[in-house]
């Protein structure tokens, strides 16, 4: 097998050292094109062309590779330089053209990644500083939306100790922290609302929501009323009494009742006069010997007591007429009335044997 | 007179002259025709070969190929020649020119 010629051998040699290529001086283009195949930066060919303008006669094939190589459907955008030599400007129009589509496709892009971001920005939770007191107070609160929480609680609980309460160690931080949390539940549960008389935002200005009448109603106040309206509502303002109660009535006293109020009147007095009598047994006695006359003035009571003069007669003519002591004990029961029958009906009076009889005292 | 001798002179460009086997110059049929007895060149008659293009150093690679092929005529798989950066595109072109 005969050794590779030298031919070969130099081109392989001159791939090698291709880098270092920029000039091929006479060598003709079919001898160094298996050497320029190997181009891998167009620019070094353009160098190679300038150098050697004969390479430049012949290279299309090389350009139309770089072309191949470098611009995405070139089949479409290629175009056939009519000078073979500006073959090198044709590649680099092309290349010029593919970055600005590349530059308009990053922008554009990079626009929509910028809405895609501004959207998961928008979406996207952010820390603050500093909350506005609405959400953790809502339980604590005692008020919501005007009507009272009652699931908040309204004594002191776990919550309401505060770190201040916790930290405070000296007797007046424990005071002061309290004295805080209790103004701030009592801001909360609306304690400026006992100052209504002096409030200056709350007297009424006459200016209210109601700035006139709904128009239905004016309508219809406007509206010429019917007789039968009319009527119906005289009728009505007339029905109007007061809300009757069910209660018995009370009938002008019967002969009956008149009886029994004056018997109970007349037993009355005669309980007093034997209590006073009781009372004042000396006197008693003095009195009655002496005459009629002082007994009225002995019993200034039974003067007072005993309006009608008929009712009086029995029991001081009674007392009067036996002005023996011992008489005047079972005078106690003196004339029989038909008021005092029914009064004698009375337990204890008949001595019944379950009450002890009536102790009399002599 | 110009009986075949056994080596033959190749002159340079610069004037630099390497003398060779004959069967060595063979190698390359140019040189081989410039060198046959039987031709009308003047080389023959001399047994000297004048390359005008070539500058001395790359001749001396040359003359070094020719001995390169003669030795290893015959051997599969040997290594390549070494060649400098600075001749090989000067070689490419002298060995286009000689066919070798």
């Amino acid at each position: 097998m005969a050794p590779p010629t030298l031919q070969s051998m130099a081109v392989r040699s001159c791939i090698r050292s291709l880098p270092g290529i920029t000039d091929v001086a006479d060598t003709p283009y079919e001898l160094i094109k298996p050497v320029l195949r190997r181009i891998q930066n167009p620019h070094q060919l353009h160098e190679i062309e300038t150098n050697s303008p004969h390479i430049a006669d012949a290279d299309a094939e090389l350009w139309r590779a770089f072309i191949a190589r470098d611009i995405p459907q070139w089949q479409d955008k290629i175009i056939e330089p009519k000078n073979p030599r500006s073959w090198w400007k044709v590649y680099g129009k092309l290349v010029r053209q593919e970055e600005r589509a590349k530059e308009e496709q990053e922008a554009k892009l990079t626009a929509a990644m910028s809405g895609l971001k501004q959207e998961r920005e928008a979406n996207r939770a952010q820390f603050v500083g500093k909350v506005i007191p609405q959400g953790k107070t809502s339980s604590r609160s005692a008020f919501v939306d005007g009507v009272r929480n009652t699931h908040a609680s309204s004594s002191w609980g776990t919550s309401d100790r505060t770190p201040a309460l916790q930290n405070a160690k000296r007797g007046k931080d424990i005071v002061a922290a309290i004295r805080k949390q209790s103004a701030l539940a009592a801001s909360e549960r609306g304690a400026g609302r006992k100052d209504d008389r002096f409030s200056k935002s709350m007297v009424p200005s006459g200016r209210s929501q109601i700035q006139a009448a709904p128009a239905w109603m004016v309508r219809e106040q406007q509206k010429p009323v019917s007789a039968a309206a009319l009527v119906a509502r005289t009728a009505s303002l007339a029905n109007k009494t007061a809300p009757t109660v069910f209660a018995p009535k009370r009938a002008a006293p019967t002969a009956t009742d008149r009886a029994l109020n004056d018997a109970i009147r007349s037993d009355n007095v005669a309980r007093e006069a034997s209590l006073r009598a009781l009372t004042q047994p000396k006197a008693k006695i003095g009195s009655r010997s002496a005459a009629s006359s002082p007994a009225p003035t002995a019993h200034p009571t039974t003067s007072a007591l005993s309006p009608p003069g008929a009712v009086r007669s029995v029991p001081s003519g009674g007392n009067a007429s036996r002005p023996s002591i011992g008489t005047s004990a079972p005078n106690r029961i003196p004339s029989p009335n038909p008021a005092q029958a029914l009064l004698r009906k009375r337990p204890g009076a008949t001595g019944s044997p379950l009450m002890p009889a009536k102790r009399r005292k002599v | 007179m110009a009986s075949e001798t056994d080596y033959v002179t190749l002159i340079s460009k610069d004037g630099f002259s390497y003398v060779v086997q004959r069967s060595s110059a063979r190698i390359s049929p140019v040189l081989k025709r410039m060198l046959d007895p039987t031709g009308a060149f003047l080389e023959a008659k001399d047994n000297t070969c004048i390359l005008q293009d070539m500058p001395g150093i790359v001749l001396e690679k040359v003359c070094e190929y020719f001995y390169y092929n003669e030795k290893n005529k015959d051997a599969r798989d040997v290594p390549e020649m070494d060649i400098p950066t600075e001749l090989c595109l000067e070689l490419l072109m002298a060995s286009d020119y000689l066919d070798i």
